[in-house]
Formats: C-alpha cells, sequence, structure tokens
C-alpha cells in the first residue's frame, strides 16, 4: 500500500498539550498522533479495540476511564477507521484501496481530481474530508458528552442556523421561529396559527397523546394536515428539513421526536439548532475521544492490523508479529476483519450513498451571518419526481477549516435503494450547481451597470458571459462518490441484537479456526445526520463488554483548578460552548 | 454551563465557604456602622467617607442609605469646594454607575443615582451618549423594564434640549419598538413603548388619510400577532388600549360615514371570533383571551356606541360564564361581573 506522505495537522498538533507556560502538561502526547508508533505492544490488556472510528473511539475513552486497559489500534496510517478526515491524496488512496478490495464495505468508489488547480493553486492538505459529514445538535447525548467527557476543550465549534429546502425548483430558507413567522408577510394568517399551534405542540408532544395516537400508524404528512391543516410545502419543510426524515413513510411518533429535536436546540447556545466541529465532522470528534482514551490510559498503535483472535488462548496477534493476552474481549470495525469473508461478520444490508465536492465557489448567500454553513434538504420527489427518499446536503465555507478560502465542500447523502442513487446525487449537486451560480450573477455589480445618464440597467455583456459560462461549467476541484454499507436501518440505532448473536459465537463456535472467532464486531456508521445513535451504539458495546452502562462515562475531573480553566476558555474563544461557560464563570467567581 | 454536573462541595469545601463568608460578613457589618455613624451622626462629608459609599456600593448597590449619603457629599463637599484638588469629576460617578448597571441592571438605585447626575451634567452630546447605553443594555436584555423606563426619560430630555427633533425621535423610537416586538412578541415592555408613542405619531401626522393609514397599518400589525400567538397576553393588552383610546378612536369616529370605528371594532371582531372558534375546533375550549377582548368590543357596542342590538346579540353573560370555566383563577371577578 502506498504511503501517502503529506497530512493535515492532528488535533494535538493544533491544539498542544501544553497551554501556556505555568499551567501543567494536562494532555499527554498520543503515541501514534505525534509518533507513528509505540516502543512496544503491551503484552496483558483487557480489551483490543480495532479500528478508530467514531464508535469504537468513544467506546475507547468510555473503557479507558472506567478503568480497563485498552490497547487501540488501526492499520491506517491516519485516525479515524470509517469515520476518517481525509486530505484529498489521502482520499485518492482510499479510492484505489477500495476498488482493490482492500477496503470491505464500500463499493464503487470514484474520484475526479482538477489537475491544474489541486497541486498548484490549492494543497492536497488544505482539505480534510470526512467519510462521515455530521452537524451536532445543540441538545443532544453527543453534546452532553463532550461537555462531561471534557473532548469539547481538544475542539472548537460553529453555529450553523439556515437551513433551506429545494421545492418547486427554488430553495426556499426555513421559516421555524416566531420570529420569523410573526415577519414573514407571505404566510397566510391561519397558516401563521397553526404553525405557530404545530411548534408550541411538538415540544412536548407525549404529553398530548389525544392529538396523535391516531396516527401512530399512519404518516406525519397526515397528521399534519389533519391535525393541523399545515399545506404540502409546510408539512414538508416540517418533515425534511426540520426532523430531517428520508421518506414519508417514518411513522409520526418518530417524526414527532425529530422535529422536536431540532426545535428543543433552538436558542440553547444561541439562535441556531446545531453545531458543527472545525477540521471536520466525526472524524474530528473521533480523534478527540481517541486522545481523551490516551489520557485515561489507552495504547494507541497505527499502522497495524489485527491477525488473527484466539478465544481459547485469548490471545490476539498483529501484522507486525506482535501479541497480546486480551481478559477482556476484542471488539473488530467490519473494515478491518482478518477475514472480510467471515461469516462472523454481521449483515450489511443498507446502503449509503455519499457525493463529496470540492467546488471554488464562495457560497456566502446560503449561510447565516456569521456562518460558514448551511444544510440544504431535498424531499421525495423533488429531483424530478424520481427520488423516493430524501437527498441531504451539508455545505461547508473556508471557515470551517477544512477548506481554503473561496472554496466549498458540499457533502451529498442519500439512502435511495437500488441504483439510482449515485445519478440523483449528481442531479442534486447540479441543481444546486446551477442555482448558486444564478445567484451570483443576480448580486454581482460587474454584470449590470448602471448608465450615467439614464440611470437604466446596461448588462456588462463580457461579464455576462463569463458568469454564464461559469453556470454551464462551474470550477469542480475534486468530485467523490462512494457507497457504504451498514448494519443499521435508517434512523434507527445499532440493534443490539447483532452483539448478542456474537456472544453466542464465543462459546459454541471456537473449532472451526476462523481467525475472527469471538470478537464483537462494531457497527458500521448510519445515515444519519447528526450524531444522534453513536453513543447508543458505543453503550451497548460497552454494555456488553462490561456487563452494565451504569459507569458509562461517569468521570470525576476533580483535579482540574481554576487556572487550567481560565487558560482553556482563552485558548478557545471561538467555540460557542467555551463562551457560554465563560460567562457563567464570570456570575459564579464574583459572588 | 448547560448540561454540567454541579461540582458536589465536599464537608471540607462548605466549611471554607462558611469560614470565608464569616470573615465577609463582618467586614461589611463593619463597613456599614462605619456609614451610618459617619453619616447620621457626625454628617462627616469629605472624601474619606466619599471613599466608603464607593466600597461599601460595590458589595452592595441595594444600599440605598449608601447612595443618599453620597449625593449628600457630592453637594455639600464637592460642589462647595472652591478648591480646584477636590473639583468633581462627573464622568467618573458616571462611570461608577455604569459599572454598577452593568453587574446589577435591575438595581432601582443605580439608575436613580445615574438620573439624578446627569441633573447636573446636562447637554446634548451626553444624553445622545445616555441612548446608545440603554440601546445596549436593552440589547442585552430586551425585557429589562428599568431599561424601556430610562429611555423614556432619555428621548423626554432629548426633546427638551432639541425640540425642532422631536418628530423625527418619535420617528425612530417608534421603529425601535417595531424591531423589539418583531424580535420576541412577547415583550411587553416594548408593546407598552410603542402605546405611549402611537398617539404623538398620529398628531404629527397631517390629513386625516395618513393618519387613517397608520391606524390601518398597525391593525393589521396587530391581527399579525393575535393570530401568530393567541396565547401571548402583552398583545391582547395593547390591542384593548388600541380600540379603546382617545385619539386613536376620535380618527376612526370621524371616517366612513361616521362608522369608521364601528367597522374597526366588527374587524377584529371577525378574526377573534375565527380565532377562538379555531381554537374549539382543535382543543374544545375557548381561548380565554378572545373571549375577554370579545367582551371588552361589545360593551362598547352596546354600552358606548348604544348600537341597534337588531340583528346582533349581546353574549356578554354566555362568554362570562365560559370564562368562569377556562380561567378558573379569576373565577370570582366574573362572578362577581354577572350580578
Amino acid at each position: 500500500m502506498a504511503v501517502v506522505k503529506e497530512r493535515r495537522a492532528s488535533m494535538a498538533e493544533r491544539k498542544p498539550s501544553f497551554i501556556g507556560k505555568e499551567s501543567p502538561m494536562i494532555i499527554p502526547h498520543l503515541a501514534g498522533m505525534e509518533d507513528p508508533l509505540p516502543e512496544k505492544t503491551p503484552e496483558e490488556v483487557d480489551v483490543v479495540i480495532v479500528g478508530t472510528g467514531l464508535i469504537q473511539s468513544i467506546l475507547a475513552a468510555a473503557l479507558s476511564w472506567q478503568g480497563s486497559h485498552v490497547l487501540h489500534i488501526d492499520k491506517n496510517e491516519y485516525y479515524g477507521d470509517t469515520t476518517p478526515t481525509l486530505t484529498i491524496e489521502q482520499l485518492t488512496q482510499w479510492v484505489r484501496n477500495v476498488n482493490k478490495g482492500l477496503i470491505p464495505f464500500y463499493t464503487n468508489a470514484q474520484i475526479y481530481v482538477s489537475s491544474d488547480k489541486i497541486g498548484k493553486n490549492y494543497a492536497s492538505r488544505d482539505f480534510g474530508i470526512d467519510l462521515v459529514p455530521k452537524v451536532l445538535f445543540a441538545q443532544s447525548d453527543m453534546l452532553t458528552l463532550l461537555v462531561k467527557s471534557r473532548v469539547y476543550q481538544y475542539m472548537e465549534f460553529m453555529p450553523l442556523s439556515n437551513f433551506h429546502t429545494f421545492e418547486n425548483d427554488s430553495f426556499e430558507k426555513l421559516t421555524n421561529t416566531k420570529q420569523e413567522i410573526f415577519t414573514d408577510q407571505t404566510i397566510p394568517l391561519m397558516t401563521k396559527r397553526n404553525l405557530m399551534r404545530f411548534l408550541k405542540f411538538v415540544l412536548n408532544w407525549e404529553n398530548y397523546p389525544e392529538i396523535w395516537e391516531g396516527y401512530s400508524n399512519k404518516s406525519m404528512a397526515e397528521f399534519l394536515s389533519e391535525k393541523f391543516k399545515l399545506n404540502q410545502t409546510q408539512s414538508s419543510e416540517l418533515i425534511f428539513s426540520i426532523g430531517l426524515c428520508y421518506n414519508n413513510d417514518v411513522a409520526t411518533p418518530q417524526c414527532l421526536q425529530r422535529i422536536r429535536r431540532y426545535l428543543a436546540s433552538f436558542d440553547i447556545y444561541g439562535a441556531f439548532p446545531v453545531l458543527f466541529s472545525k477540521y471536520g465532522s466525526a472524524g474530528e470528534i473521533s480523534q478527540g475521544f481517541c486522545r481523551s482514551a490516551a489520557v485515561g490510559g489507552a495504547t494507541y498503535k497505527l499502522n497495524t492490523a489485527l491477525e488473527s483472535y484466539d478465544p481459547t488462548t485469548k490471545i490476539v496477534k498483529f501484522s507486525d508479529g506482535s501479541k497480546v493476552h486480551v481478559s477482556e474481549r476484542v471488539v473488530v470495525s467490519p473494515t478491518q476483519t482478518p477475514d472480510p469473508k467471515s461469516k462472523n461478520i454481521p449483515k450489511q444490508n443498507y446502503k449509503i450513498h455519499r457525493l463529496v465536492v470540492a467546488i471554488e465557489k464562495d457560497c456566502k448567500q446560503w449561510f447565516g451571518e456569521q456562518e460558514s454553513a448551511t444544510v440544504v434538504v431535498f424531499p421525495p420527489g423533488s429531483l424530478n419526481g424520481e427520488n423516493f427518499e430524501a437527498v441531504q446536503a451539508i455545505i461547508f465555507g473556508s471557515n470551517s477549516e477544512i477548506c481554503p478560502q473561496g472554496t466549498n465542500l458540499w457533502y451529498l447523502t442519500s439512502v435511495e435503494k437500488g441504483e439510482n442513487g449515485k445519478r440523483l446525487l449528481d442531479l442534486a449537486l447540479k441543481t444546486m450547481l446551477k442555482s448558486i451560480s444564478r445567484e451570483s450573477i443576480e448580486v454581482d455589480d460587474n454584470v449590470v451597470k448602471f448608465d450615467n445618464k439614464t440611470g437604466s440597467p446596461v448588462i456588462n455583456e463580457k461579464y455576462l458571459k463569463e458568469e454564464l459560462n461559469e453556470l454551464v461549467e462551474p470550477k469542480i476541484l475534486m468530485k467523490c462518490y462512494f457507497e457504504q454499507y451498514t448494519s443499521t436501518c435508517p434512523f434507527s440505532i445499532a440493534q443490539p441484537e447483532i452483539f448478542k448473536t456474537q456472544k453466542k459465537d464465543t462459546t459454541d463456535d471456537t473449532t472451526n479456526g476462523n481467525k475472527d472467532n469471538g470478537v464483537i464486531y462494531s457497527p458500521m456508521p448510519s445515515s444519519e445526520i447528526s450524531y444522534d445513535g453513536a453513543i447508543t451504539a458505543a453503550k451497548v458495546l460497552y454494555e456488553t463488554i462490561v456487563g452494565s452502562d451504569d459507569d458509562f462515562f461517569d468521570v470525576d475531573f476533580e483535579d482540574e483548578d481554576i487556572t487550567t480553566t481560565n487558560n482553556n476558555r482563552m485558548s478557545y474563544s471561538e467555540s460557542a460552548i467555551t463562551d457560554d461557560e465563560g460567562e457563567e464563570d464570570d456570575i459564579i467567581m464574583k459572588n | 454551563m448547560h448540561g454540567i454536573k454541579r461540582k458536589n462541595f465536599t464537608q471540607e469545601l462548605i466549611k471554607q465557604k462558611k469560614l470565608k463568608d464569616q470573615a465577609k460578613i463582618k467586614y461589611y457589618r463593619e463597613l456599614n456602622n462605619q456609614l451610618l455613624i459617619a453619616y447620621k451622626t457626625n454628617h462627616k462629608y469629605d472624601l474619606e467617607s466619599f471613599k466608603l459609599t464607593s466600597i461599601i456600593l460595590d458589595l452592595n448597590p441595594e444600599l440605598n442609605v449608601a447612595w443618599n449619603f453620597r449625593r449628600k457629599i457630592i453637594l455639600n463637599y464637592f460642589l462647595q469646594n472652591t478648591d480646584s484638588n477636590v473639583a468633581f469629576d462627573w464622568n467618573q460617578e458616571l462611570n461608577f454607575t455604569m459599572l454598577q448597571l452593568k453587574r446589577y441592571p435591575k438595581v432601582y438605585w443605580i439608575w436613580n443615582h445615574r438620573t439624578w447626575c446627569l441633573r447636573y451634567v446636562n447637554d446634548i452630546q451626553m444624553w445622545q451618549n445616555e441612548l446608545h447605553l440603554v440601546d445596549k443594555m436593552l440589547a442585552v436584555d430586551a425585557r429589562n423594564f428599568h431599561g424601556w423606563t430610562y429611555r423614556r426619560y432619555v428621548v423626554s430630555q432629548l426633546k427638551k434640549n432639541e425640540p425642532s427633533n422631536s418628530d423625527l425621535l418619535n420617528e425612530t423610537e417608534f421603529d425601535y419598538t417595531t424591531v423589539k416586538i418583531n424580535k420576541d412578541i412577547s415583550n411587553f415592555s416594548a408593546w407598552h413603548q410603542r402605546a405611549s408613542l402611537f398617539p404623538g405619531k398620529l398628531s404629527q401626522l397631517q390629513g386625516y388619510s395618513a393618519k387613517l393609514e397608520l391606524i390601518k397599518n398597525e391593525i393589521s400589525y396587530l391581527t399579525n400577532a393575535i393570530f401568530t400567538d393567541a396565547e401571548d397576553q402583552s398583545v391582547w393588552i395593547y390591542l384593548k388600549w388600541f380600540i379603546t383610546d382617545a385619539t386613536i378612536v376620535g380618527i376612526l369616529q370621524t371616517g366612513e360615514g361616521g362608522d369608521g370605528y364601528l367597522n374597526v371594532l366588527k374587524q377584529f371582531e371577525d378574526s377573534i371570533q375565527i380565532i377562538n372558534n379555531d381554537e374549539i375546533e382543535f382543543s374544545g375550549k375557548d381561548n380565554n383571551w378572545c373571549l375577554k377582548i370579545l367582551i371588552v368590543i361589545q360593551t362598547i357596542f352596546f354600552d358606548k356606541l348604544q348600537v341597534e342590538k337588531g340583528g346582533r346579540t349581546d353574549d356578554r353573560r354566555i362568554m362570562l360564564e365560559k370564562l368562569v370555566e377556562v380561567d378558573p383563577l379569576r373565577k370570582n371577578r366574573y362572578l362577581y361581573l354577572l350580578k
């Protein structure tokens, strides 16, 4: 496997362990982040985790803080496994490896890199591309855990408040707050009333079963139209852009829960429902938890693959010839299995189509004020009536630090069944490109000049031609498509039964000599756009290993004194979360 | 911060905290005694006493006696003294209250002291600065009524200083309430401010049609608001004021062959009926604010305007009986009104 030399600065490099001169070293250097390998593998550990993806990293940190000795390895030279943040060069190599069949559960990977731009105007490592892009709800178990585990201190967050729905050939910005409903001149009076009533209801929906119970098995669209008299456009915004559902078949209670998630997240840290992490999504959070695990005592080894596990002797063998005795369990990412054909790997029945595109264009008009990201949703049927599932897109600008100035990263996801997924993503991409080019013409002063004498507009033909050319062919710097498989069906969490079946294997099936008998396979990333479900999956794994999840991240950081808190606050002043804490600190210190 | 467990204090920490607090309490009591002796017994108006008030007000801005003492010192010591070394720095004094307000935006005595100081530093630029200050205070907390009261005071002073600017100020202040209400429809302070500005804005306009247009715009703004949130009392209270304000009623009554006012009332009645019927359809219950305002409207119809009942029914008793049910907290008032 060719080694990619250039990589992005790791989290540990961006935020070194030493903060200021006086403060003590609170974050030990991560073996593997700064140096590729620890000096030697320990001889005896409690748990071996193979693959440094999001769920495994949360698990590693939880186990380490609970007191288990964890050896966390990854066959790649980078962190993240199924959820890494990659440079363009690393992504190209990854695509090659998928096509060589080296990475199971990914298919049809394709990449285009503009050779006259990448490596010239932009460096490969200017881009940090996530295989699993995600947004973080302000009220969610992930955010609570990031705070509780203090992993948020390694990171920086930015708000995201603009959600767009593509409907009737245009991108509508959501009207989702009382303020917007009140001031919007286009919404009829009765509709304002209905919308507001629904928004109030949904915040406490479980308390009003008389309203929704009759719709438990009916579609949400039916519920919204019959109970709240909302029309198709409004219900589609609620279901697909606020609820971020994929299709109309989602049951009413489940959809209500998803809509509430959005609304309850509003105004927790400010007038926005979600945040995103700078420098990368799931890749960044994975790294954060790995770092936390290392502080808790886990040992890290990159460039190391699992060779085999013998459940009788409890010996794990690695590709570098080393071995370790495991007292508890071995957790393996399906992508890093020693035997891709093994029947022990849970069936990965659900396909996710992903398209990521780097474009040379500033899409500021789509972002909220001072923001650098937006979510765009194509409800079912909105792409020439062809898509049965919604296409979800997250667009990041350069302030997210995952792409250089003047460029954007667009992530598009679909769970469309069958072979239509790629075409639909391309269609959605084309629609967005057309829209952004059209909007650019409207705002570009060079195209329309005003005649000095008459004051009437004169179109500058030269500029218009250039703009129209761009409209036909906007500059795409990089475009990558792939399909990923997962055992987690859309909107569900990893099924605990998967792990239970494997547990049975450990006792019954030790004789046939499979290399992976007795290991627990962790789930592949789900299609969920937020982090919901990841912690539940990690908890289920944790419970399988420890016996209960009572002490999952039951950590007390009593050691931390005011000095370090202050320092952290100053270093991370850009983060929406630390700012908030800072304010309260001031109040406490004053009294 | 949200989502973080509050630190559990160990017994040792609690003990330490109590010990620390005890020292603080002792210190504060000593200062308090010193202050009272200097003020009430010795009438000691000097620099030392002034410093003492600064220290104690920093600890407790609610202690109005200290503010009183401070003002006496300013009047009887600083302003009496011709020695330039003790010339009083009003800016510094304003700064002192400013810092206090930042920490304690809801203490009456600080606002009071600031107003007192400004009487001595009366110049137009200063009042402009005050308007900026109160802008900032209301940006932090748009529903701080101290801020709104102060804002009205500042605006009145600006008008006094520059009467020619009065109309423009009314205009910008009215727009300011629109901005604040658009941000938060439940901001009663902003609605109240709007009510105090609206008649002035009306009288500024020349000609009947211009006045009528302003009223019509306000009607549509209000209608928009009651449809957006019929549970919010701020809007209903403003509406009640709006349909009974003498200036507005006077203008309406001269239009449409004398029926202008009646027609506006009918228009509101229809909108409120729609909202209430919708509420009954959804929840099976009447909206109590709808009922209350409908009663107000009918009272104007039948008692004030002596409208011919032909075709119209007086539903006030029925509505009061409904209110007894849907608004049990004010049950006895409705029962009294029914008598």
